[in-house]
């Protein structure tokens, strides 16, 4: 039988945590929770390479950037989750493998925990270091010539689905979402060259 | 000067004291969920804020950014900061158009300045565009994806001159989207 999941969440408040657990509970999944006060009551903890997720509030570390960053050293492999509580601390999104919202839905946020459980850390982390794959290149090449999503699965020989597929994708690497910025991105990386097919965006 | 408190200044002002606290709280902690019960009678001062918002906007933080990135374009020897600053005109103009409307149409409406029985609020509702999304991007570029130069001092002044705008303008909409739009639909349910 596969092992439980051990999931640690940080969080000062006992309703929230208790509520994050409830919404866990309802997933099928078993977890086994734990919790901790603050990150520093997390770090005193001994059997790290148990920890396969961590849920953090992003108040906690709101005043506190460097308590974040040693947390990710002393868990290499584990992925954590912001919970971002106030519309301030959206601003934290980025220090995080992956976050929700206090007033997201159930389903959004076991979605989240979910797909924290099963992408790896290590392939996730080469994601987000924004490296496009050659087809997302293709298509941040095709989208920033001016094509629209039908032209541009023409041109590649793929279905439209795919092409919105690869936008998303390109979006959350680079966070970028305008095609105006990613025609700045393209020529700051020498992705495309500026010519008189981009007249536009001289 | 003499030193006030704000209840006086509040007082002076006509402006209610705890719409006026409410109000300042946000650039603390924004959030949208409010304790102050919000009336149909604030939103003479609600709309006058936000007006007095995107002058702002549009006489200050806009142009000193422009001038940062003209100045940027200008130094810099690279055609990525001749793009920026074209991507930022393109920008500006649309945050011109969000704001020209919501002071021709919403604030107005709001105020019962505006009497067009076939204007609704829910048109606005329904599309307030985003004017946030293309200022991320923007920064996203200045942080990670612009050419490593003798520019960074510059590049950082424009990057904290962006983040200070995105945050008001974060500000603003919660008060438009979360405040004064509930406020005139109450209102229209009158
Ligand atoms: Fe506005
Ligand atoms: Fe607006």
């Amino acid at each position: 039988m596969e092992e439980k999941k051990h999931i640690v969440i940080v969080e000062p408040s006992v309703i929230i945590r208790e509520g994050i657990s409830a919404i866990l509970r309802k997933s099928d999944s078993n977890y086994f929770v734990s919790y901790f006060d603050s990150i520093t009551q997390l770090q005193s903890f001994k059997k790290k390479d148990k920890v396969n997720l961590i849920i953090v509030n992003s108040n906690i570390i709101s005043s506190n950037f460097s308590e974040i960053n040693t947390l990710k050293e002393s868990f290499i492999n584990t992925k954590i989750i912001g919970l971002i509580s106030t519309y301030n601390s959206r601003i934290l999104e980025h220090k995080f493998d992956d976050y929700f919202y206090l007033n997201d839905k159930t389903k959004d946020i076991v979605n989240t925990v979910i797909n924290s459980l099963v992408e790896d850390k290590i392939i996730s982390n080469t994601i987000y270091k924004n490296n496009l794959s050659d087809r997302e290149t293709d298509v941040l090449k095709q989208l920033v010539l001016g094509n629209m999503n039908k032209s541009i699965a023409d041109n590649l020989n793929i279905s439209i689905h795919t092409v919105i597929t690869h936008r998303k994708n390109i979006t959350k690497k680079l966070g970028i979402k305008s095609t105006a910025a990613m025609a700045i991105y393209a020529v700051a990386n020498n992705i495309i060259e500026i010519d008189s097919s981009l007249d536009e965006f001289k | 000067m003499q030193e006030k408190t704000i209840g006086e200044l509040c007082t002076e002002k006509g402006i209610d004291i705890d719409l006026f606290l409410t109000i300042a709280q946000l650039h603390i902690d924004s959030t949208d969920s409010f304790s102050y019960d919000f009336k149909i009678d604030d939103l003479k001062t609600i709309v006058s804020y936000l007006i007095k918002s995107h002058e702002y906007y549009s006489k200050e933080i806009l142009p000193s950014i422009s001038e940062s990135l003209n100045h940027l374009g200008t130094v810099g020897n690279d055609i990525t900061y001749t793009l920026l600053l074209n991507f930022f005109s393109v920008y500006k103009e649309e945050v011109d158009k969000h704001l020209k409307y919501e002071e021709m149409y919403v604030y107005p409406y709001a105020l019962d300045i505006l009497k067009d029985p076939n204007y609704k609020i829910k048109e606005y509702k329904n599309h307030h565009p985003d004017i946030e999304s293309k200022l991320i991007d923007l920064k996203n570029l200045l942080i990670k994806y612009l050419p490593k130069d003798e520019h960074q001092i510059l590049k950082r002044n424009i990057l904290i001159q962006l983040l200070r705008f995105e945050k008001d303008l974060n500000i603003h909409t919660i008060i438009e989207e979360a405040i004064l739009i509930p406020l005139i639909e109450k209102k229209e349910k009158q």
